[in-house]
């Protein structure tokens, strides 16, 4: 019985050691998974919403073609919008898909990507703009409408 | 037992907190992306399309303006006259747009002529041609601005008739009628619009309160200012503006009056016709740069005219 005296002290400071590291590690790796899923449901949201200001932008400008009584090389209508370079510490891109009438926002890290629908009775060109300033605007060369940076 | 120094205890609990803070900077990080997306959402209309699509509307509104002025008061060169109006539009337009920061311009581009025809309604003939050999601009009508303005409309048994037909078709085949009379304190128009073949016939009734003076804007569709049926499209969508349908191929048409003996007042009109006494349509450049908008289009005027 000698031979097992004073063992409880280190045995019960190597079990509260390792549970504490349990504890701690499972806390953050809890925690740093919910800030990853709520930074990429933010991405979505606030790539969500520049899309649909785009498209706002978008019905403005083929609105104020419509109304325009020349066509091509002699009218000009160009809306500028400015929104956040990155979104939630992340850069994107938004393209125009003409053949689906859709606006594709894709984040760079993570990787998140949202459509959103454009409605208009211009015909579109297709084009990739950075995030940052954005206009729409008519091209009159090709009678359509795009987005080109600001 | 074990052998800790003091100053080396509770070092994995810090490195933990510490962790912990990044992760919840992180949080915090999102959560502001969050706030500013809910403020992107909120925002309206910041670049001003709507400034430019009111300017443009208030340009045309002034320059339609201008053109009846030039048409009236300046027969000799109504387009002498229209360029110096046109120049007072811009300067009180572009004074107008200052105080919003944004530019506004408007310049003469080009014009087609007509003929200005105004007269008493009642002539000695009761019924009789006031224009021939009209022809269609395109995308528009030909006539625009015809008015009668009269305090003495006939009954319902000899209305004032308003007749468009294709120069080449006989009768009434192709033709649009407008028949104007008062009874019971309304304004009645009846329009009769006739195809090539009966079964293309059409007609639509509207009736509107008199008024002392009653103003009947045939080709812009008003009757007392209020917007006529008979004059515009029905419930249906059926066509009934000033001419519609009466050229088939696409040849000249006339405006004819009937029963003019039994009503006073004054008529007005301008015709696309081959005459150069008035101004028939104009073209102004219209430039709007505000500050994250800007609009460049040249804008048709003829007021009063038909939709086509």
């Amino acid at each position: 019985m000698r031979e097992t005296r004073a063992v409880s002290t280190p045995l019960g400071y190597a079990l509260t050691l390792a549970i504490t590291a349990i504890l701690v590690t499972g806390l953050l790796i809890a925690g740093t998974g919910f800030v990853e899923e709520r930074q990429e449901s933010v991405i979505r949201e606030e790539l969500s919403v520049i899309g649909q200001q785009v498209a706002a932008d978008f019905a403005r400008v083929d609105r104020m073609v419509m109304a325009a009584d020349s066509r091509n090389e002699s009218l000009t209508a160009t809306t500028r919008q400015t929104f956040p370079e990155r979104v939630s510490g992340s850069s994107y891109r938004l393209s125009l898909d003409p053949s689906s009438e859709r606006l594709v926002l894709t984040s760079t890290a993570p990787e998140v990507r949202v459509t959103v629908s454009v409605t208009n009775r211009t015909t579109l060109r297709e084009s990739t703009v950075d995030g940052g300033v954005i206009e729409v605007a008519y091209n009159g060369s090709s009678d359509a409408l795009e987005v080109h940076d600001g | 037992m074990a052998h800790l120094r003091d100053d080396s205890r509770g070092q994995l609990l810090l490195v933990a907190g510490l962790a912990l803070a990044l992760v919840f900077i992180g949080l915090a990080l999102v959560v502001n992306s969050a706030i500013f997306t809910e403020n992107l959402a909120s925002r309206g209309e910041t670049a001003g399309s709507d400034g430019a699509l009111a300017a443009r509307a208030a340009t045309e509104a002034n320059v339609g303006a201008a053109i009846k002025q030039a048409n009236y008061y300046d027969a000799s060169s109504p387009v002498d006259a229209f360029n110096r109006s046109l120049r007072n539009v811009s300067t009180q337009t572009e004074s107008l747009s200052a105080t919003s920061g944004t530019l506004v311009n408007a310049t003469y581009v080009n014009h087609r002529s007509g003929t200005r025809i105004n007269g008493s309604i009642d002539r000695t003939e009761n019924n009789y041609t006031v224009a021939d050999g009209i022809a269609r601009v395109p995308g528009a009508n030909g006539t625009r601005g015809l008015e009668f303005d009269s305090s003495g409309l006939p009954g319902e048994s000899n209305p004032l008739v308003v007749k468009v037909n294709d120069t080449a078709a006989s009768g009434d085949r192709n033709s649009w009628r407008a028949r104007i009379w008062e009874a019971s304190g309304d304004v009645h128009i009846k329009t009769l619009r006739n195809g090539t073949t009966a079964s293309e016939n059409r007609t639509e009734h509207c009736s509107v309160p008199s008024a002392g003076e009653n103003r009947i804007a045939v080709t812009a569709g008003l009757v007392n200012d209020q917007p006529c049926d008979a004059l515009r499209r029905n419930a249906s969508g059926t066509n009934f503006w000033f001419g519609n349908g009466v050229l088939d191929s696409g040849s000249n048409y006339a405006v004819h009056f009937e029963n003019t003996n039994y009503t006073s007042g004054e008529f007005e009109m301008v015709a696309y016709d081959g005459g150069n006494n008035a101004i028939y349509d104009t073209e102004v450049r219209f430039a709007y740069d505000g500050p994250d908008v800007w609009y460049n289009t040249t804008v048709r005027v003829a007021p009063g005219e038909p939709d086509a």
